[in-house]
């Protein structure tokens, strides 16, 4: 990988990151009305009506107040909540650890099923284990994950107690209370991902396993086990890989609602609130930032692409 | 065969396995049937092929696409999809492998028989450095620790003649080129010191010049290890110098057998003729006409009945069409073997003038 | 030729192609520049074959593919009957095509799999409307009766019906319906089986003579090339290195890179010792950063001092025998 790749890749981060951010930012004059009416739902006196004027900058250009607000947020201003005065960045701070750890749990849990089924589905591609595999994966995936999270929680946070039906606890303050208060809304968020990842894995699997080198692994006398995890698992993990980065994006709109439903101080709670509230500069914020996250994960995965694939030189 | 006593067999790799004194065979292949169920009706790749083959020799099998050249091997090596259906017996050593699971095969893969694919550019995994491809079958088959696995693959790669193998060992298949592929193809197949080495094509892929070198590694290296070879192509000049015994396939049956010289100075089939005298000759002038065979190879599924070349066979006579010709030892020459009622040569009855065979006619296949 | 050289060269105005000092270059990553075809010439009489050899990789396809213009070569003059078709532009161009046909190596690829038999051999016709659709249907009649098809049969059909054979027969029926002065057959018979590939090498000598056809045939298979062509050219990594008639090239071989291809030739007939005497060693150079002087010297047994920093030239060495070699087998002429 070349110096000048890198830089040129950089570039056009950057470009992608101002873009993202532009239109987050531009959310608020694109609603309709008047930004300040939006804002205080028409209970503003005058002077809070003037200082909100100004707190926005209302009269200054859209680039001009676009440019503002990012120099604010580089710098860790992120504005501040107009009912409570709160600032946000205070918000994120203890938000944003939460929704990370919710959507990385989630993919890891449904990589770590997905994998191993879509590898066993290829195998087995054509027999009972595969076809009941993948309709009861076809059958999560058809189910809405906040249906998912009632059954979840009635089944076994209300009748059989196993965890905690809401509420969140700290890592640091009870690992064990931790990972039992992230459970189930993992579940539920993982369930339709393991279903998207095992029927992609299953299907560049099936493909690999027609190849000459995997018959000629077979021919060395290699075991069925090492054939398909050591020889044709990251041959065809390429699209596993992209879709997992792009779906990163799902996964925080279903995680808005679950952690709603299982009270978990996150982002999507946070984002939640601030819609409920017109908090509209925290919204935008927050948009921001999850639009940033997003950016960012799709393009480190890019990187990882040469090293599941030496084949892929970035030149 | 325990990992310990395979071990022991391996150590020195260049020293002949000799068989036991009285010993029969490598393999002996008996009524060998493949065939597979397609959506439109049963294929039968291969369909009664027989044969033997002596430790340290080259059987040479030859014939146009889908005569059933790699259905055969992969028979042999229990490589079949699972929409295959195989009858007869395989023998290795005088054991009956024919029915042998997939942890059977296993153990004597590499170790007993192993293979070489016909295109480099597919047969290595992209994502693997051939180093590990190497190192791979020694650690597992002969339990060696990491170092003396490497320096086996080092003594490998220079075997098959790989420049600077210190450094190669450690690139990736893309790195190289076709004919460097192969060479670390053969590599792979040679690491546990195979007794038995099936080369489905080695060459086909690759050029005249990197052909004729990989044709001569292969030949070294079977005379160093005395191994066994079958060697897959659909060239006869491949296989003319090269192999001790020629088996000419047609749809799915060995329509003759016999030792090389024989087979190209005392041809008795007529596909097997028609085979020779349509390929060009550097040997013949230019603009040489050639004898085309007419028409085309039968369909698998619905075989002519009797010989399946006699739709195509100059000479073909109402017997031909009825029953097939069984593969039978000439009376002339011990170990040529040869399907066919009217053969070539003088004891062909004096009725059988050629007739001409049918136009090829456009349409379907 | 490999090396440069115009001594093979007819006198101008006799030949049907003539080739002067064509290169085509590719540009690859990191501004590096594939040198695929580095100056070579070459002519056709009307009426000859010309069959071009030489490993994989060497520039036969991309030689081919500049005579027909696509793309453009990059520099060097390519001229059909006089008229140089590098400086023609847009419908100048079209109208000059159906005179140049190509014929591709995978037959069932080449051929669209949408569309029935009859329409693609109609094909090169409808493009410049020259026949009306009575006129149309005759001439595909009549192709495909002479590719040894049956028009009935086939007419209606589409490729993926068709064996290979049948296919590189349809393949030839497109190329030949325009009447077209020169065909470019590019790997014709590589894809087929032996058998097959005789009746297609026969049949290609058979419209040869029918329609008076005038070929270029590059295929990597020397006895193929030996058996069809009136000329062989050999190239080595964009170069030509020797240019003659066939029987003379293969008895006697002027350049050391013909020798080394044609000994490695395996012969169907167990009584001819296998040559291994003389083996290429080493790797094919990357036409990214070919070798100075001869292109063939890294792996050329006879290589000197001399042949890294000069680059041969065409010399004649016997009658229409010409090599580009400072060194070669055969004596050159004065
Ligand atoms: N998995 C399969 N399913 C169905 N038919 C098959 C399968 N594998 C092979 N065949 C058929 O079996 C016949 C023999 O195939 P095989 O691959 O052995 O031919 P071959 O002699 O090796 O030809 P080639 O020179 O093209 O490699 C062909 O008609 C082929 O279509
Ligand atoms: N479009 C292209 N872009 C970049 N490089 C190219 C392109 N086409 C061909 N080349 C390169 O040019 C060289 C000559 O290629 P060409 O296809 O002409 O070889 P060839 O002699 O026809 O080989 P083959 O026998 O494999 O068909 C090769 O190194 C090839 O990689
Ligand atoms: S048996 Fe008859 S048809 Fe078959 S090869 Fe012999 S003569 Fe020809
Ligand atoms: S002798 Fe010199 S000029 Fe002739 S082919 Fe060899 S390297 Fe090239
Ligand atoms: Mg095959
Ligand atoms: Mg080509």
């Amino acid at each position: 990988m070349s110096w000048r790749y890198v830089g040129r890749r950089l570039v056009q981060l950057v470009v992608v990151l101002l873009i993202v951010t532009f239109f987050s930012f531009m959310l608020i004059n694109l609603l309709p009305g008047d930004p300040v009416d939006n804002l205080c739902t028409g209970v503003c006196d005058q002077e809070q009506e003037a200082q909100i004027r100004e707190e926005l900058n209302l009269d200054e250009g859209v680039v001009q107040r676009y440019f503002d607000w990012l120099g604010g947020i580089l710098t860790g201003d992120f504005g501040r909540y107009y009912d409570s005065g709160v600032q946000v960045s205070q918000v994120l701070e203890s938000a944003l650890p939460v929704s990370l750890q919710l959507v990385i749990y989630t993919q890891i849990v449904a990589l770590v099923i997905a994998i191993p089924m879509g590898v066993l589905t290829a195998y087995r591609a054509g027999t009972v284990f595969d076809r009941s595999s993948n309709a009861t994966a076809f059958g999560f995936l058809a189910l809405p994950n906040y249906v998912l999270a009632f059954y979840l929680i009635s089944i076994f946070a209300l009748g059989l107690a196993w965890f905690p039906p809401g509420g969140y606890v700290y890592l640091s303050d009870n690992p064990i209370e931790h990972f039992k208060s992230m459970f189930l809304p993992v579940m539920a968020l993982a369930a339709g991902q393991v279903a998207v990842y095992m029927r992609l894995l299953r299907s560049d699997m099936i493909q690999t396993l027609q190849e000459d080198y995997i018959t000629m692994a077979k021919a060395k006398g290699m075991p069925p086990r090492r054939v398909l995890f050591r020889h044709a698992l990251r041959p065809s993990s390429l699209t596993l890989l992209t879709v997992a980065g792009l779906n990163v994006g799902t996964l925080i709109g279903g995680a808005v609602i679950i952690e709603v439903l299982f009270e978990l101080p996150g982002m999507g709670t946070q984002i939640f609130l601030t819609i409920n509230n017109n908090e509209y500069v925290a919204l935008q914020s927050y948009i921001a930032i999850i639009g940033v996250a997003y950016v960012l994960i799709n393009f480190s995965i890019d990187f990882t692409y040469s090293l599941v694939d030496p084949r892929i030189r970035h030149g | 065969m325990s990992r310990q006593r395979r071990r022991k067999l391996i150590e020195v790799p260049s020293t002949p396995h000799m068989g036991q004194p009285g010993a029969g065979p490598l393999l002996d292949v008996d009524g060998v049937r493949t065939s597979f169920d397609t959506a439109r009706g049963r294929v039968k790749a291969v369909d009664g092929v027989t044969f033997r083959l002596e430790r340290g020799k080259t059987l040479g099998i030859v014939g146009e696409s889908g005569s059933g050249k790699s259905v055969l091997s992969r028979t042999i090596m229990g490589l079949l999809p699972s929409t295959a259906t195989r009858e007869g017996t395989v023998r290795f050593e005088g054991r009956d492998i024919s029915d042998l699971s997939a942890e059977g095969y296993r153990d004597l893969y590499g170790t007993e028989m192993s293979m070489v694919f016909q295109d480099p550019m597919t047969s290595l995994n992209p994502v693997l450095r051939i180093g590990r491809q190497i190192t791979e079958s020694l650690r597992y088959h002969l339990d060696m620790d990491k170092r003396e696995a490497n320096e086996t693959a080092l003594a490998l790669l220079d075997a098959v003649k790989i420049p600077e193998p210190a450094k190669r060992i450690r690139s990736y298949p893309h790195e190289l080129s076709g004919g460097m592929r192969q060479r670390v193809v053969i590599a792979v197949a040679l690491a546990c010191g195979p007794k038995l080495l099936f080369a489905d094509e080695p060459t086909t892929a690759l050029d005249v010049t990197v052909q004729a070198q990989i044709l001569d590694l292969l030949a070294e290296q079977q005379r160093e290890r005395f191994m066994a070879m079958i060697l897959i192509t659909h060239d006869l000049g491949v296989v003319a110098g090269r192999a001790d015994e020629i088996a000419v396939m047609y749809a799915g049956r060995i329509v003759e057998k016999a030792p090389t010289n024989v087979l190209f100075s005392d041809t008795r089939m007529p596909y097997t003729e028609a085979l020779m005298k349509a390929i060009p000759k550097v040997s013949q002038p230019s603009h040489t006409r050639l004898d085309a065979i007419g028409g085309r190879p039968p369909d698998l599924i619905n075989p002519p009945a009797g010989c399946a070349f006699s739709p195509r066979c100059p000479y073909a006579q109402e017997r031909c069409r009825a029953e097939p010709p069984p593969l039978s030892e000439s009376t002339r020459v011990a170990g040529h073997y040869f399907a066919c009622f009217y053969p070539l040569g003088h004891d062909r009855p004096a009725d059988t003038s050629p007739v001409t065979p049918e136009p090829t006619s456009g349409g379907a296949r | 030729m490999a090396g440069s050289g115009t001594a093979h060269l007819r006198p101008a105005g006799s030949a049907l192609l003539r080739v002067e000092g064509l290169v085509v270059e590719f540009s690859a990553a990191r501004r590096r520049t594939v040198h695929a075809v580095s100056n070579i010439s070459f002519d056709i009489l009307e009426g000859e074959t010309l069959g071009l050899v030489g490993e994989s990789g060497c520039g036969k396809s991309t030689t081919g593919k500049a005579v027909i213009q696509v793309p453009r070569p990059t520099a060097g003059s390519v001229s059909l009957d006089g008229v140089e078709l590098t400086s023609l532009r847009g419908s100048r161009l079209r109208q000059i095509r159906p005179q140049l046909q190509m014929i591709f190596q995978d037959p069932i690829s080449s051929l669209n799999p949408r569309r029935k038999v009859a329409d693609i051999v109609a094909e090169p016709l409808r493009i410049w409307r020259t026949a009306d659709a009575d006129q149309e249907a005759a001439k595909v009649e009549e192709v495909l009766v002479a590719v040894g098809v049956d028009p009935d049969a086939a007419r209606d059909r589409r490729p993926h019906e068709f064996s290979g054979g049948q296919c590189q027969r349809i393949s030839i029926a497109r190329a030949v319906i325009t009447d077209p002065r020169l065909i470019i057959c590019d790997e014709p018979v590589s894809a087929l089986d032996v058998s097959v590939q005789a009746q297609i090498l026969n049949l290609l000598q058979d419209m040869k003579t029918r329609y008076g056809l005038t070929l270029v045939f590059i295929a990597h298979d020397l006895a193929v090339v030996k058996n069809v062509s009136d000329r062989v050219a050999v190239m080595y990594l964009g170069k030509i290195c020797e240019v003659g008639p066939p029987d003379t090239l293969f008895a006697e071989p002027a350049h050391p890179y013909t020798e080394a291809l044609i000994s490695a030739i395996p012969h169907p007939d167990p009584t001819v010792p296998i040559d291994s005497g003389i083996r290429l060693t080493g790797e094919l150079p990357s036409p990214l950063d070919p070798p100075s002087g001869c292109r063939f010297r890294t792996r050329c047994p006879r290589a000197q001092a001399r042949c890294s920093t000069e680059e041969p030239t065409a010399r004649g060495v016997g009658d229409d025998h010409f090599v580009a070699c400072h060194f070669p087998l055969l004596e050159p002429e004065e």
